[in-house]
């Protein structure tokens, strides 16, 4: 008993009046308080119809009498194994119980060929997809084992592999059939429907859909069938169906939608057959064509059905003494439902009908967009009502197939979904979310996970309770269910309106767990990516990440990353992770992932994925992971530089994505001397100078950071020139639409000219290749340093600020050099020392740089000024600036920028004295 | 209304008297027809009590209200979402009333309720559930 609900139930009794107190009770003395022995037997037994097979086995494994009431044959009618691994040794531990079993859902031919062991001899029904592989000789047994099969469904893949002979061999074994239906065959011949036909005297209903070619004449034998369709069946000889189906003596129901039938056939048909009632020719081109044809709906009391004309109007036609018109027929069965034949009609109907939907959002046609504005989103949601779940279900899967225009970049289109949304199609979708049926859960979820890409859709679940409906079925047992539902809880968790209602229901946790469950299990991809990207959308938030890692998600990302071999589900694990690892300033995130054991070096290892994504997720977080000190040196000891700089090397023709996260982890790794000399061992200039050519401006800020990093090491400076850096450096200080990329390409080049580089060169550590003419790149790096500091002065400012100092031109010129995402930036000791230290260069050029970069990093209220105004204090770098601000012979810029400079480390003492 | 209608007086296992109208004596599908002519004796429902006999009766009138439209659908479902907020104790003593009177459509809603609240049990309060059944059934 959960606390929650006690406390709940205290409040409760205590507002009521007239009913006792319910006293608090114990889990030790629940025997008083819940007496499941008193209900009776056959309560029980519905009380187990209301539950899905695992929380059936867990209740009847509480005692014997339970266990056996468990057993009744009553419960043991319908099996949905769809979600399930069945194989022979599943079925024969649930053959005791299949002896009255009558109806069988499966999927996969696996499945088919396990459904002979549940030894189900009673067997009227059977509904199998995903089947694209079975066989002939399954077919043949299932048909040859079940003799008193009724009902044999096998779609909507393309079955390929079956053939004339499995259908004949259905024929001669199950003389009760009434109702056949296969789709994508290549070939139904003549011998086989001549075969249904002296054979199953009750068959009234088939289905050849999507078949290659069907045996026209032979169909016209079939003297019992009520409702035939062929839709999508191709090749068909329609001469020869108007000769011999309009023969047919009982045919209400004929359904030729997706295929090439003409006006000519249609009224043929019509007035050569008796019984005929309705023919559905859902998007059929050659009839669509023909207007007048269409428009004119006088066919003698029946009912053409196409995409033109109105659907639900032409059906109430067709009982026009037994329904008011205005009424949708579907939604109102009332009086059908007295009238058998009409019952039957509109079954038929409905199932044809959605099938032809589901086809055709499938195949997303053009030109079809005003049917599903009009009429196809109305009459799905009308299926959704239906009393068949597979009805049911199949409008809930074209609902989530038809506003998707996209896969690839989950577009879907917003007129549909509103249209969606406008016939209160969530409010319906989110009750088949919480109805127990599965097989509708997961559908309903799948819609409302493809929905929710909309915004407004998303806002309407949100506000109709579907956030919690959808967190609830996140925790189902059931794959597929709990698949969609993360799913639905990824897309939703795109914006940052929904990540705290989705937290507040317990999805963070649910999200987790599902992690946990099914990385120990084969199969459970889709559920992994799904579940890992909306945790990696949720962790970006900052309070989400705390509620991740507090129950326990780094460690299940950390196993996903490490143990997953599926491309998505690593891409997103590593998301994940770089996600949780961004809130360094804020929580303690950053470090607990580093610290998981493994984490790093899984990351390590995915950055050797062939998969783009996954390379670029890994190495993100492993630049997120970075920031941390012990991370940044723990990556490194794990071989993390020969890792990072393989990377950086493989992906000059990657996507910016990851050519951005590459140079970044390279970064933030250098931001060690010790690990930016590796890098530069490493080789990993080269690919950084390449990148740093690159034309996106993401990818020019993370290389020139990176080479700004490696430059201060001079013999990777000396390197840098080498490999031609220098002009590469020039180009992003002089042409980069970022202005950070800029900056800290001119600082790689103060670096690289401030002196230091000569001093190795001089004292011949490293050998200068000939060809490195080092004081023409100087000239030219000199040049281009000057003309970047001078695109922030403006002289007009400049000199009226030298003539007043007073303080207001000062922060107007501050405020117009002010590099915003500079404030980010975190030097340490030796690197502000070096900028002290070169505000004493003989260059000019070198002084007004260094003025400004120490102008950049002392801004008063960024993130880490005062960590360099303390360094700056403790060095004694006053002294210095006061020199530099004073100095006669310095530009005027160097002189104001170290004015300002002063002026920031005096507002920083009084704001620190004050405090 | 009440005063008009005939009444008949039902007595709970815990001794409270109930007089009942017609119409919902009319709900209990399975005693309605056995039941002695209004105004007669008390009519005894041992297996009942008090408090679950009053909530059934409360439910009837209030779903007889809504067949007479005297209540809107969203008040009703409203108010039955209200009525099977309760503990768990409740819940199953209602499930076993309604069963036992009869009543149809009280006792789909509380199985459905009665089968969400199993559903929430995880694998520890089963096994409360089946150490408590092995205590009760060691006899069996």
């Amino acid at each position: 008993m959960s606390r929650r609900v006690r406390r709940k139930v205290v409040r409760r009794g205590k507002e009521k009046v007239g009913i006792p107190e319910i006293e608090e009770t114990t889990a030790l003395d629940v025997k008083d308080v819940l007496d499941w022995i008193k209900l009776p037997d056959d309560t029980v037994i519905q009380l187990f119809s209301c539950l899905n097979y695992r929380d059936r086995a867990s209740l009847s494994s509480t005692c014997r009498t339970w266990w056996n009431l468990g057993k009744s044959p009553c419960l043991w009618q319908e099996l949905d194994l769809r979600p399930h691994k069945f194989d022979s040794a599943a079925a024969s531990s649930l053959s005791p119980m299949c002896v009255n079993l009558q109806k069988l859902r499966f999927r996969g031919p696996e499945s088919a060929d396990a459904i002979i062991a549940l030894q189900a001899k009673n067997l009227r029904e059977i509904n199998g997809d995903y089947c694209r592989s079975m066989t002939d000789a399954t077919l043949c047994v299932l048909a040859a084992r079940h003799e008193a099969l009724e009902c044999i469904q096998i779609g909507p893949d393309f079955c390929e592999k079956i053939s004339s002979d499995a259908v004949k061999a259905i024929a001669i074994c199950c003389p009760r059939l009434r109702k056949l239906g296969i789709s994508g065959i290549q070939e139904v011949d003549a011998d086989a429907i001549n075969a249904l036909a002296k054979h199953c005297p009750n068959l009234t209903d088939i289905g050849f859909i999507d078949c290659r070619k069907v045996d026209e004449t032979s169909l016209g034998n079939v003297a019992s069938l009520r409702f035939l369709s062929v839709a999508g069946t191709t090749n068909i000889k329609w001469n020869l169906v108007a000769q011999h189906w309009g023969k047919l003596p009982h045919l209400i129901g004929l359904d030729v939608s997706r295929t090439d039938i003409s006006p000519n056939i249609v009224s043929r048909l019509f007035s050569s057959s008796i019984n005929l009632k309705v023919v559905c020719a859902l998007n059929c081109q050659a009839l669509e064509a023909d207007s007048t044809f269409i428009s004119n709906n006088n066919h003698r009391g029946k009912v053409l059905l196409a995409i033109s004309t109105d659907i639900l109007k032409g059906i109430g036609n067709l009982f026009v003494e037994t329904q008011r018109n205005d009424k949708n027929i579907f939604l109102h069965r009332e009086n059908s439902k007295k009238d058998k034949k009409l019952d039957e009609i509109l079954n038929w109907l409905e199932w044809v009908i959605s099938y032809s939907l589901l086809r055709i959002s499938e195949s997303n046609l053009p030109g079809l967009d005003k049917f599903w504005l009009d009429q196809g989103t109305s009459l799905l949601l009308s299926f959704m009502q239906s009393t068949r779940e597979e009805v049911q279900e199949r409008a809930a899967t074209a609902l989530a197939t038809f506003v998707v225009l996209d896969d690839e970049n989950t577009n879907i289109d917003t007129g549909r979904a509103e249209a969606v949304m406008r016939d209160e199609g969530i409010c319906l979708l989110l009750n088949l979310a919480r109805s127990w049926r599965e097989g509708l859960q997961s559908e309903a979820a799948k819609a409302i996970a493809n929905l929710a890409v909309n915004a407004k859709v998303a806002k309407a679940v949100a506000e109709e309770g579907g956030i919690s409906v959808i967190v609830k079925l996140a925790r189902s047992a059931n794959k597929l269910v709990a698949e969609e539902a993360a799913g639905g809880l990824w897309n939703l968790s795109v914006g940052e309106e929904y990540k705290g209602a989705i937290a507040e229901a317990g999805g963070i946790k649910a999200l987790v767990d599902l992690i946990s469950k099914w990385s120990r299990c084969t199969g459970g991809e889709g559920v992994l990516e799904r579940a890992a990207g909306a945790l990696a959308n949720l962790a970006a938030d900052d309070k989400c990440s705390i509620e991740v890692a507090s129950v326990g998600g780094i460690h299940a990302l950390v196993t996903l990353a490490r143990n997953s071999k599926a491309d998505g589900v690593q891409e997103q694990a590593a998301r994940a992770l770089a996600n949780l690892a961004a809130h360094g300033d804020s929580n303690g995130n950053n470090s607990a992932v580093g610290q998981e054991s493994g984490a790093l070096d899984a990351l390590l290892q995915l950055t050797r994925s062939p998969n783009d994504g996954v390379r670029q997720e890994a190495a993100g977080a492993l630049w997120n992971l970075s920031f941390d000190d012990r991370n940044r040196e723990a990556i490194a000891s794990a071989n993390g530089v020969e890792a990072l700089v393989a990377l950086a090397s493989s992906c000059s023709n990657s996507p910016h994505g990851l050519q951005e996260r590459a140079a970044g982890a390279l970064w933030g790794l250098s931001v060690s001397e010790a690990n930016s000399i590796a890098i530069g061992r490493e080789g990993g200039v080269p690919p950084l100078i390449a990148l740093a050519r690159s034309d996106a401006e993401d990818v020019h800020e993370t290389a020139a950071g990176a080479l700004w990093n490696l430059a201060f090491n001079p013999g990777n400076a000396l390197r840098i020139v080498e490999e031609g850096g220098v002009p590469a450096l020039v180009y992003l200080c002089s042409s980069s639409v970022s202005k950070m990329a800029r900056f800290m390409s001119a600082l790689a080049l103060a670096y690289m000219f401030d002196g230091r580089t000569d001093e190795i060169a001089l004292s011949g550590t490293q050998n200068i290749p000939k060809n490195v003419n080092l004081d023409g790149s100087r000239r030219m790096a000199m040049k281009n340093i000057e003309a970047f500091v001078m695109t922030f002065s403006d002289p007009q400012a400049f000199s009226a600020a030298a003539a007043s100092l007073a303080p207001a031109a000062l922060a107007q010129i501050t405020e117009s050099a002010r590099i915003q995402e500079a404030g980010h930036l975190r030097c340490s000791g030796s690197e502000i020392g070096r900028f002290v230290t070169m505000l004493r260069n003989p260059s000019l050029t070198l002084k007004s740089c260094a003025a400004f970069a120490l102008l950049q990093f002392t801004i008063p209220g960024s993130k880490n000024a005062m960590h360099h105004v303390s360094l700056l204090q403790n060095s004694g770098a006053s002294r210095v600036l006061r020199a530099a601000a004073a100095a006669a012979g310095a530009p005027l810029e160097a002189k104001i920028f170290a004015r300002i400079v002063l002026r920031n480390l005096e507002q920083h003492q009084t704001e620190s004295s004050s405090l | 209304m009440e005063n008009r209608e005939k009444v008949t007086s039902l007595r709970s296992s815990d001794g409270h008297i109930f007089p009942v109208e017609d119409t919902v004596i009319a709900e209990f599908r399975s005693i309605h027809s056995f039941l002695p002519a209004a105004g007669d004796a008390v009519f005894p429902i041992s297996q009942i009590t008090g408090d679950i006999l009053a909530k059934v009766i409360d439910y009837c009138r209030k779903h007889i209200d809504h067949k007479l439209n005297r209540l809107r659908d969203e008040e009703i479902t409203a108010w039955d979402r209200h009525f099977v907020n309760v503990d768990e104790k409740t819940l199953l003593d209602l499930l076993v009333a309604s069963h036992f009177l009869g009543v149809k459509d009280l006792f789909s809603l509380i199985m459905v309720s009665v089968a969400d609240m199993t559903k929430k049990k995880g694998v520890g309060s089963m096994d409360q559930l089946h150490n408590l059944f092995i205590s009760n059934f060691r006899l069996d």
